[in-house]
């Protein structure tokens, strides 16, 4: 299937032979891309009876670079794209510490107004279930003041808002018009590779898709999305080859009454995992479905959704399950502390600013996870063996300066872990949002602030006596605030808060995922992170801000002590 | 409306097609793990006599209450040579515990009844059971020499003149495998060299030894005993290759690699395993420029020598040695 | 980086950081391309406290190109019997390793009316999924090179590099002629045939494969086109050049119809970064005689310093007469002089050299022909010119392995090469006769040569093999290893492999025997109309043999050593003005007799087939962007050594856009 995939791209581009190309233009060269320079001070204090003499309680790190892309127009109908790093690391004079690297090259071009393609690296992305970049824990709940840290991590992973993962490989998109049965349907072929063969034991693994997607007319349409992850057979001495293909099909259709408008949407499909040639492993597949009702006012002010989703155990879709968090890498910033320099995992304060801990390839199987963050959809809406209720409700008042929104989910395990009985997930997650265009009389001044709290809770009556009965409950709560104190100069604010206590079993599993055994978790404790800091925005596009945010955390079970770490971050951005 | 229904139809009728038997779990029983620990199936061993050199494997087979970490300890009642064998899982069987004759903890193993036990981490039961191995392991390889049938004649040696000398084969309960081994040792107070036996290729029927052309996957393999409170002894091997082709090893121009292997750590026989492609030119000990044309070329070995040396000024030094084989495609597994 | 506006900002990227900060400074206030007024901006900075002098024009060019195969064998061919490797099943290469990069964006200025400089920069992408932020190769502090020795260690800018260098040019024009100045990076130089250039034949060879540096062309089938009309297809700068390095000083329209070249730096072959000096220079000293017509006196000399006290040197020289003369539109291309070879081991004196070609006049009924003639003594070498070298076994102080920079141990084929016609090489003398003719929708271009060694020096031929020859080079990737393959017969040179025969008919290790080789190059090129639409053929002979005694024609007979047949076909069709259809079938035979290498178990000489088929697509993507799909089915056997056979199947796609 795959073979035919890869070579099918290439043949689409034959079908056109029509009129001759419109009149060429002089080769435009523009550049674009982002500067930055960066640093943080930090300090490090720790509860201790007596104190730490071995770790360095003050780091400074920081760095300057500049990503300079060109970007090439010979016609109008193609463009070529080609992005060069320069960083130099904070202290490097004379040209040390200076690297250069290429970020990005690809070639964009337009077939005859008809076929669009796109070769080399490629942001791409499907349905939630076959392949979409979630977000990293915390992210969405995080006040602005440290979502201005994260958003450098982020912009250097590549993981941008459209939930899209970077690939290098080819795509290609092309449509039809029909004048009966479907009014249009457009084709979306892609291909990449994932990880080069080592000619020995490692064979080429590549991800390709295919995706049709149709509109019957005004109120029915949908899309059949083929996605796979495999190893290109040959390619190397090892004769075991992953295949782990995903087919879904989604449907959805809207009916207005008076001025509300109903709206359904259906993704189902199935995932096969196998591996040719080896006899010792298991072969999964397992389906999903996920239905969602909406019913919306014509303004737009108020909206309600509910539905019910079914995601079976052995469900593996590796483009929409791979996490961008590798919970099992330590951080670089004070990686051990007290004087026996216990090794420190990771908190809050890395996943907001330290990129070392992204992850950014597909891969197969179920990654690592941490249930203080998320138990309950740590690998998205494909998280396997979940099935239940999910709600939602948003409306605004005060002429749209206020919005609230709500969100709930109550879901079961599909199949037992250990045990016939199943796990229940609860959740419950309220924001509120308030934006202001001007809050003073006479001269427009913005403000906003946000107020978000999630609470997530696990649980699961033991069936007998002896064994501890789970459960695990988690609370998120994050606030923020800018307010421009002066014209395009803005005071901001947060504090985001963590906490979480209870007993849950962490899965032990083999090399190909079979649980072989439960192991114990025990948690309880919290962190928080919460500061201020003054923005000055030269543009929509280059601000610098310096903010002064402190963190802390304390674990009543754990080997670490309490401890915290006080930041100063000072940051130019510039995109242009 | 009509087309909400057919939606909710359909998605009703895929979540019925999927409903799967919930009585199945994924993982080990809960109950099992928190239950208390029972063995359901005694320990037991396949066959109580092995023939190793035909190729039968012992499996020993066991099944407890749940999956839980064990470690399976076979040792000889004369040798004294150890298998340990360790894993997690609920039952022993084929796939985890085949014992094929191979030792964890020098001496190797010879024909001889074996004691077996199996313990775990988090319980204190011990379960036994026995074993006798018929016929010891093979090994393959081309096999130099395992002090079972004698001196060979095609071998030179030089010794010292110097107090208690003991460059001899002795065949006591002490050997790391057979019945015999060769015991180096002795005081001189002059010189480093105790003493040395030259194997030339031409021992074995052909000027050069029998060995592939390729250094990569060709492994010198020695066992050698460090003696208790003595860890002066040092054993240098040297490798001479015929470069030109004239079957003679002519000095200083061809190449000779060498292996010093200092017994000054734990006591007791120990495996001294090198790949062929590693070894490098010493010069007392240092790594040097070669003297020949600086490839590693086994199949144009001519001759190995074997030197036991010790600083005169340190006293009596001895050290024992047994099987001396080079093998293919790995080190030796004893 | 300054500059706060947020309108097109002019950035350069450039080899190293230094670089960097002074194109700054030079570029801060420029005119780009796109003539978007740029408003001076304030006083920039502190430095330079002045204004700097505006750019006259900066202007990028550049190409982007694609390129990737899908290889799959049947049969696992053995590629080096040492480690016993074999080619994989299958293999995926995205890339090109004839270390042509992917983008190259050539960047140049002219600071004055007639000076300019301009530099490249090029990038390499193989989509190995290896996204992270080190998206090329990071190369750490500790590794990095010491700004006063930016040469050791590892360079910065893992795939990002400089390819043709930094070039400068300075034009002059004064009273007495127009003197051009190129200095810096590689440019592209021609002497004369036997000085200074790079072979080009008679234009037969096959259009199916692209050469990496093969422009796009106006539209897509004016390189067919081209090639039926006038024999050769637009090529690229570098077509007949040499690459050089150094000072080159032209001067064109002096007094008395004089013009010169004088050159001094460094040529391919004195490459490499060893201190000891190693250079070329050299000149032409040229007086038009008339409309097309000239006498030039050439010379070229390559000195390289062998030991570190500068005692022992290696080198060549070579001074030649040349004379072209039109009488009646018959026209005569003489080339004759002396060279000799010194080295600490050799010094054998002068040899003589000459190559003279006549060609009747071009008339439209009648064929034209051309007689060329050449004899070269085994005394004199020049890797520069076309002639190569098979006689001397050049002492190589550095003796850098195949395959480094400046190692010239295997770029050429050694031992007596059975070579296309054109082709000349030293200890031999030759003749051959080509005739070009028009007949109706045929054009036909034939060659019949008959060479001979002067002495018999070796007792080893080398011999190629057109069909699959890519193929074949693309089983050894990135490296140019010498005798490997099954039977250790093969060596790899730049986009080709050759094979070498061994002769035992020597007695006792003297070789007594001369070589003679006869070679015919039939060439018949068709072009029709099928459906209105262009269609063309071409088929490329080439039937060669090695013997021991004089043959006008090729030896089909027991009594060559080798005599190899091959036969190529190409058909272009267009099915419309934006796609081009083509194919290729190519079939070759190459037999030994007993006295060249024999096989244990068959005791027979070689006897190989070698076939080829293909099918591609060329397609239009708009002004200057051309694909171009190819698959092949390929196989070879040799029915003697049983082991050298492979069989498989090849897809390329190539994207090449110029702008």
């Amino acid at each position: 299937m795959h073979k035919q995939l890869t070579t099918g791209i290439f043949c689409t581009l034959l079908c056109l032979s029509t009129a001759v190309q419109a009149q060429q233009t002089t080769p435009k060269f523009t550049v674009n891309g982002a500067a930055r320079s960066i640093y943080f001070a930090d300090v490090l204090e720790q509860e201790l009876a007596e104190p730490d003499t071995v770790t360095p309680p003050r780091q400074n790190s920081g760095h300057a670079l500049a990503d300079i892309g060109v970007n090439i127009r010979p016609s109008e109908d193609l463009e070529i794209q080609g992005m060069v790093r320069i960083r130099n690391d904070f202290g490097g004079f004379w040209g040390a510490g200076v690297t250069f690297d290429i970020r990005q090259l690809y070639l964009k071009g337009v077939l005859n107004k008809v076929v669009r393609y796109q070769l080399g690296d490629i942001n791409y992305q499907l349905t939630k279930y076959t392949l979409y970049n979630n977000d990293q824990e915390l992210y969405d709940l995080s006040p602005v003041l440290l979502a201005h840290l994260s958003d450098q991590v982020m912009y250097d992973n590549f993981q941008n808002l459209d939930h899209s993962w970077r690939q290098q490989g080819a795509a290609v998109d092309f449509g039809f018009n029909f004048r009966s049965v479907i009014e249009s349907a457009d084709m979306h072929l892609f291909t990449s590779r994932v990880m080069p063969s080592n000619f020995a034991t490692v064979s080429d693994r590549l991800f390709s898709s295919a995706s049709i997607e149709w509109v019957q007319g005004a109120y029915l349409s949908g899309a059949f999305t083929y996605a796979s992850l495999y190893d290109l057979k040959g390619t190397s001495r090892n004769d075991i080859l992953l295949q782990n293909p995903v087919y879904t099909a989604s449907l959805s259709s809207e009916k207005s009454f008076g001025n509300w408008t109903l709206s359904g949407d259906l993704e189902a499909g199935m995932s096969q995992t196998r591996y040719l040639e080896d006899p010792l492993a298991p072969e999964r597949s397992d389906v999903f479905s996920d239905l969602m009702f909406q019913l919306q006012d014509a303004g737009g002010k108020l909206s309600i959704s509910a539905g019910y989703k079914w995601v079976g155990p052995d469900f593996r879709s590796p483009g929409a399950q791979t996490k961008r968090v590798l919970f099992d890498a330590y951080p670089a910033a004070f990686d051990r502390l007290t004087n026996n320099q216990l090794v420190r995992s990771l908190t809050m304060l890395d996943l907001i600013r330290e990129s070392s801990l992204y992850n950014l390839q597909l891969s197969e199987g179920l990654m690592v996870y941490d249930p203080r963050y998320d138990n309950i959809t740590p690998y998205g809406a494909a998280t396997p063996n979940r099935q239940g209720l999910q709600a939602n409700a948003t409306c605004k008042l005060l002429d749209d300066r206020l919005s609230a929104n709500l969100n709930g989910l109550m879901l079961t395990e599909v199949r037992g872990q250990g045990t016939t009985s199943y796990r229940q997930f609860n959740r419950l997650e309220a924001r509120l949002n308030w934006e202001q265009e001007s809050y003073s009389k006479n001269k427009t001044r913005a403000l906003k602030a946000s107020v978000s709290l999630r609470m997530d809770n696990t649980s699961r009556p033991a069936d007998q006596e002896g064994v501890p009965s789970v459960d695990l409950s988690t609370m998120i709560a994050g606030t923020g605030l800018e307010i421009e104190i002066l014209e395009k100069t803005d005071l901001v604010a947060g504090l985001l808060y963590h906490s979480y206590s209870g007993f849950e079993f962490m899965n032990q599993t083999d090399a190909y995922g079979d649980i072989v055994n439960f192991n114990e978790f025990n948690a309880d404790g919290s962190q928080w992170m919460g500061g201020a800091g003054i923005r000055y925005r030269f543009s929509d596009q280059v601000y610098v801000m310096g903010q002064y945010n402190n963190f802390g955390t304390s674990n009543v079970i754990g080997t670490l002590p309490a401890y915290g770490v006080s930041q100063l971050a000072l940051l130019f951005s510039m995109e242009f | 409306m009509k087309r909400i229904a057919l939606i909710t139809a359909i998605s009703t009728l895929l979540l019925a097609g999927c409903t799967r038997e919930t009585d199945l779990f994924d993982g080990p029983d809960l109950n099992d793990l928190y239950g208390e620990f029972n063995l359901l199936q005694a320990l037991a061993v396949n066959d109580s006599e092995i023939d190793f050199a035909a190729g039968e494997k012992a499996v020993f087979t066991a099944e407890f209450s749940k999956n839980i970490n064990w470690t399976l300890t076979i040792t000889g009642q004369e040798s004294g040579a150890v298998k340990t064998i360790t894993g997690f899982s609920r039952t022993l069987d084929a796939s985890n515990a085949t014992w094929d004759g191979t030792t964890t903890q020098l001496p190797m193993f010879r024909p001889e009844a074996c004691d077996v036990s199996l313990t775990f981490e988090t319980e204190e039961e011990v379960y036994e059971t026995s074993v006798s191995v018929e016929t010891a392991r093979p090994v393959e390889g081309l096999l130099l020499e395992d002090f079972e049938a004698g001196w060979n004649p095609g071998w030179g040696s030089f010794v010292q003149s110097g107090a208690d000398m003991s460059f001899v084969i002795r065949t006591d309960e002490n050997a790391a495998q057979g019945g015999s081994y060769y015991d180096m040792g002795g005081e001189v107070g002059w010189d480093w060299l105790i003493g040395l036996i030259d194997i030339p290729g031409s021992a074995y029927g052909a000027p050069t030894f029998d060995l592939a052309t390729n250094p990569d996957n060709i492994y010198f393999n020695v066992l050698l005993s460090k003696q208790p409170d003595l860890s002066n002894a040092l054993v240098l091997f040297q490798f001479r290759e015929d470069d030109n082709g004239d079957g003679v090893y002519t000095d200083g121009e061809e190449d000779m690699f060498s292996l010093e292997v200092a017994l000054n750590d734990q006591d007791g026989w120990q495996l001294i395993s090198a790949r062929y492609a590693d070894l490098v030119t010493l010069v007392n000990g240092a790594p040097a420029d070669p003297i020949g044309n600086g490839l590693n070329e086994p199949d144009k070995l001519i001759q190995v020598s074997i030197l036991m040396l010790a600083n005169p000024v340190s006293g009596y030094a001895q050290a024992l040695m047994d099987l001396i084989i080079f093998t293919e495609n790995g080190p030796l597994k004893p | 980086m300054s500059g706060t506006r947020t309108s097109n900002l002019k950035m350069f990227v450039s080899g190293s950081f230094i670089m960097w900060l002074i194109l700054i400074c030079m570029m801060a206030a420029n005119t780009a391309v796109a003539q978007v007024e740029d408003s001076t901006e304030t006083a920039l900075g502190i430095r330079p406290a002045e204004e700097p002098s505006p750019l006259r024009k900066i202007s990028v060019s550049g190409f982007y190109r694609f390129f990737a195969t899908y290889t799959t064998h049947d049969l696992p061919y053995v590629l080096n019997p040492v480690i016993n490797d074999t080619v994989l099943p299958a293999s995926l290469f995205i890339g090109d390793d004839s270390q042509l990069p992917n983008l190259q964006l050539t960047i140049s200025g002219k600071p004055a009316p007639h000076t300019s400089f301009s530099f490249d920069v090029f990038a390499f992408q193989f989509l190995n999924g290896a996204i992270g932020t080190t998206y090329g190769a990071q190369v750490p502090d500790s590794l990095r090179p010491s700004f006063q020795d930016p040469l050791s260690g590892t360079r910065l800018g893992g795939q990002m590099n400089l390819n043709l260098g930094l070039n400068f040019t300075g034009i002059q024009e004064t009273r007495s002629g127009t003197f051009t100045l190129r200095a810096g990076g590689i440019h592209w130089v021609r002497l004369s045939d036997l000085t200074m250039a790079s072979f080009r034949g008679y234009n037969r060879f096959t259009l199916f494969e692209r050469n990496p540096w093969d422009p796009a062309g106006a539209s897509l089938p004016a390189r067919y086109e081209t090639y039926f009309n006038e024999g050769g297809i637009n090529q690229d700068t570098r077509w007949g050049n040499r690459a050089f390095k150094g000072l080159i000083l032209d001067g064109n329209g002096l007094p008395k119809d004089l013009s010169f070249t004088a050159l001094v730096g460094k040529s391919e072959f004195n490459g490499g970064f060893s201190p000891w000096p190693s250079y070329t220079y050299g000149g032409k000293l040229q007086k038009k005689t008339g409309p097309g017509q000239y006498i030039s006196i050439n010379s070229l000399h390559a000195t390289t310093w062998a030991d570190s006290l500068s005692e022992e040197k290696v080198g060549f020289h070579l001074t030649t007469l040349e004379w072209m003369v039109h009488m009646k539109g018959f026209s005569l291309l003489a080339e004759g002089g002396l060279g000799n070879y010194f080295s600490p081991v050799q010094d054998a004196g002068n040899g003589g050299l000459i190559s003279a070609t006549l060609t009747t006049p071009a008339k439209k009924t009648l064929p034209r022909w051309s007689l060329h003639y050449f004899y070269i003594s085994p005394k004199v070498i020049n890797d520069n010119s076309i002639f190569l070298n098979t006689a001397i076994r050049e002492y190589n102080p550095a003796a850098l392995p195949a395959g480094t920079i400046g190692s010239t141990a295997v770029l050429q084929p050694f031992g007596s090469s059975m070579l296309r016609i054109g082709q000349m090489s030293n200890n031999r003398q030759g003749a051959d006769l080509n005739m070009e003719y028009t007949l109706g929708d045929f054009k036909f271009n034939i060659g019949l040569a008959a060479q001979a060694e002067l002495e018999p020096i070796s007792s080893v031929i080398t011999y190629g093999h057109p069909v699959n020859q890519l193929t074949r080079s693309r089983m050894w990737r990135w490296l140019f290893p010498a005798e490997v393959g099954p039977y250790q017969r093969y060596s790899v040179i730049y986009r080709d492999v050759y094979e070498t025969v061994n002769l035992f008919d020597d007695s006792s290790g003297v070789v007594i025997n001369k070589k003679f080789f006869s070679v015919f190059e039939p060439q018949v090129k068709y072009h029709s109309k099928v459906f209105g639409k262009n269609i063309y053929l071409f088929y490329l002979g080439y039937y060669s043999s090695v013997q021991r005694s004089f043959s006008a024609f090729t030896v089909t007979s027991e009594e060559a050593y080798i005599r190899q047949y091959a036969n190529e076909l190409e058909a272009y069709l267009e099915l419309g003005d934006r796609i081009l259809i083509s194919g290729y079938a190519g079939y070759e035979r190459t037999l030994g007799n007993y006295l060249t290498d024999i096989d244990e178990e068959s005791r027979r000489p070689r006897n190989q087939t070698g076939t080829g088929y293909g099918a591609g697509l060329d397609i239009d993507l708009g002004f200057n962007a051309r694909l171009y799909l190819r698959h092949r089915w390929f196989a070879f056997e040799d029915a003697s050594f049983a082991d050298d056979a492979f069989q498989g199947q090849e897809t390329m796609v190539e994207i090449k856009i110029f702008f």
